[in-house]
């Protein structure tokens, strides 16, 4: 039994923001870039962002990393998966708002959307290891017969996690959003109104005036099918070419099966908030958009795996399409 | 009551799903509406000179191509005859495409590609970025094996293998 929390966990091995740039775009516009959760971040704001500002998004993310990533053994959720009798554990109180967006998704999926879901990434090959090589067709079977469950196998009394055996915690889906949100929050009370916050591709926009966002096309790099009016929401993209790393392997996976999903190569959701946005955009690989409708508030693109492409929710934006042949 | 060892074919699976999807389109019909029927029978397998096989319903989550979309079945079987086959569409088998698209708002068309130079954007959404550590590990991957086909490049699964049936 082990006891821990996000703030008595081991030492941080430094800082893991970095790369860090503050500079002016062409377009007079004020950038801060870094690299921060294995990703590259840019905030675009009208005037440059005090360096006290700053310090507070890169503590920020750091301390969002120390907590989340399983990439890392000193993090919480990597206790988690390392505790061999379970135990209980306690994430900062602002988890929990990520944990009832995942409460509320996996049951909407009905199961298929699961942050548990990280076990079985790691047998597929995309591991802490990057070893991005599948585990014997076995050793998935045995991790199959005894598949975990978020509502099943964690109990949570909000911000604290009881488990009971080692489970692989992957907030992939939604966390990065959450992030967005929470970063946005820090610009909100330095009272910066007029922001971008983008995380390669998963971004929120402060403002009255929308700005344009180009749908990248999922398998021609340089391309986009299409651009989004957003002003004031978030966009988020998901793609099973990213993070891809073979035939019919990639990030994307029905919790239930722990199999890839194929159906859909590519979505984009604009909501309000960055989470939601990000955790539908994952959720529309496994379950129809009506499902979500009556729950979240959103709009969405969709590409198929023929190519075909759907809107739903009063997409506001422009595809191109195809000459009809 | 004994195991049931032979395996379903997939080509009968496949053809399971062609009529779940067909007949699933009445689900967009008023409530007042029969619930749409999702059985249907279909030619059943030779049976064997020697029929092992108790009567009664049989249950399976099958998997189907090499890295497994899932789907649930239930078989009856009478005289080692499937009198009838239940498929549940999980979101991952190509049914749900059908099923999905006629929620969607637009009728699903094909689009192209621009170049990202001829239109005016102000910010990319998309497929370009990954973790750092991903793609690092990802080029050494192919140096190693020396594969062509990588990263994924929107491949339609292939139905492959078959699909264990354990009786309920």
């Amino acid at each position: 039994m082990q006891e821990c929390t996000a703030d008595n966990s081991p030492t941080l091995c430094g800082p893991r923001a970095g790369n860090t740039t503050a500079a002016v775009s062409d377009a007079g516009k004020s950038l801060f870039a870094f690299d921060a959760i294995g990703t590259r971040w840019e905030i675009e704001t009208p005037a440059p962002l005090p360096a006290e500002v700053r310090e507070r998004i890169l503590d920020r993310v750091d301390r969002f990393d120390a907590v989340y990533s399983r990439f890392r053994p000193d993090s919480l959720v990597s206790q988690i998966a390392a505790a061999p009798g379970g135990g209980r554990f306690v994430f900062p109180d602002d988890a929990i708002d990520l944990f009832d967006l995942y409460d509320q998704l996996a049951h909407l999926t009905g199961g298929a959307m699961d942050p548990l879901v990280g076990r079985d990434l790691e047998l597929l090959g995309y591991d802490p290891a990057y070893s991005l090589t599948p585990v014997p067709h076995t050793d998935r079977a045995a991790h199959a017969d005894a598949r975990p469950a978020w509502h099943r196998d964690v109990e949570r009394h909000g911000a604290m996690l009881r488990t009971r055996r080692p489970l692989v915690i992957d907030v992939g889906a939604a966390g990065k959003g959450y992030l967005v949100d929470l970063v946005s929050a820090l610009l909100q009370d330095a009272g910066v109104t007029r922001f971008v916050v983008d995380a390669s591709g998963d971004l929120r926009h402060g403002g009255e005036h929308p700005i344009r966002i180009g749908l990248e096309h999922p398998t021609e790099p340089g391309r986009v099918i299409g651009v989004a009016n957003v002003a004031d929401a978030a966009l988020c993209a998901s793609a099973i070419t990213r993070r891809a790393w073979g035939p019919r392997l990639h990030h994307v996976l029905d919790a239930r099966t722990g199999a890839p999903v194929h159906d859909t190569v590519a979505t984009w959701v604009v909501a309000e908030r960055t989470d939601v946005a990000d955790a539908l955009a994952t959720a529309l690989f496994l379950t129809p958009a009506h499902r979500l409708a009556d729950s979240f508030s959103f709009a969405c693109v969709r590409m198929l795996a023929d190519g075909r492409t759907d809107t739903f929710g009063g997409f506001d934006g422009t595809l191109f399409a195809a000459d009809p042949t | 009551m004994s195991a049931l060892s032979r395996k379903l074919t997939v080509a009968t699976m496949m053809g399971a799903c062609a009529l779940t999807a067909a007949t699933g389109c009445s689900s967009t019909d008023t409530e007042s509406s029969p619930p749409p029927e999702r059985s249907s029978t279909v030619p059943a397998r030779e049976p064997g000179k020697d029929a092992q096989y108790a009567d009664g319903r049989y249950e399976a989550t099958g998997e189907y191509g090499s890295q497994g979309s899932s789907i649930g079945v239930t078989l009856t079987l009478n005289d080692d005859v499937i009198a009838q086959v239940e498929v549940e569409p999980h979101a991952t088998d190509p049914t749900s495409l059908d099923l999905q698209e006629r929620f969607a708002d637009a009728i699903p068309d094909r689009v192209v590609g621009r170049d990202i130079d001829e239109v005016h954007i102000d910010r990319l959404a998309g497929s370009s970025h990954t973790p750092e550590g991903f793609n690092d590990a990802l080029g050494k991957i192919k140096e190693d094996a020396g594969r062509e086909h990588l990263p994924y490049r929107n491949e339609i699964p292939s139905p492959a293998g078959s699909i264990p049936i354990t009786p309920r």
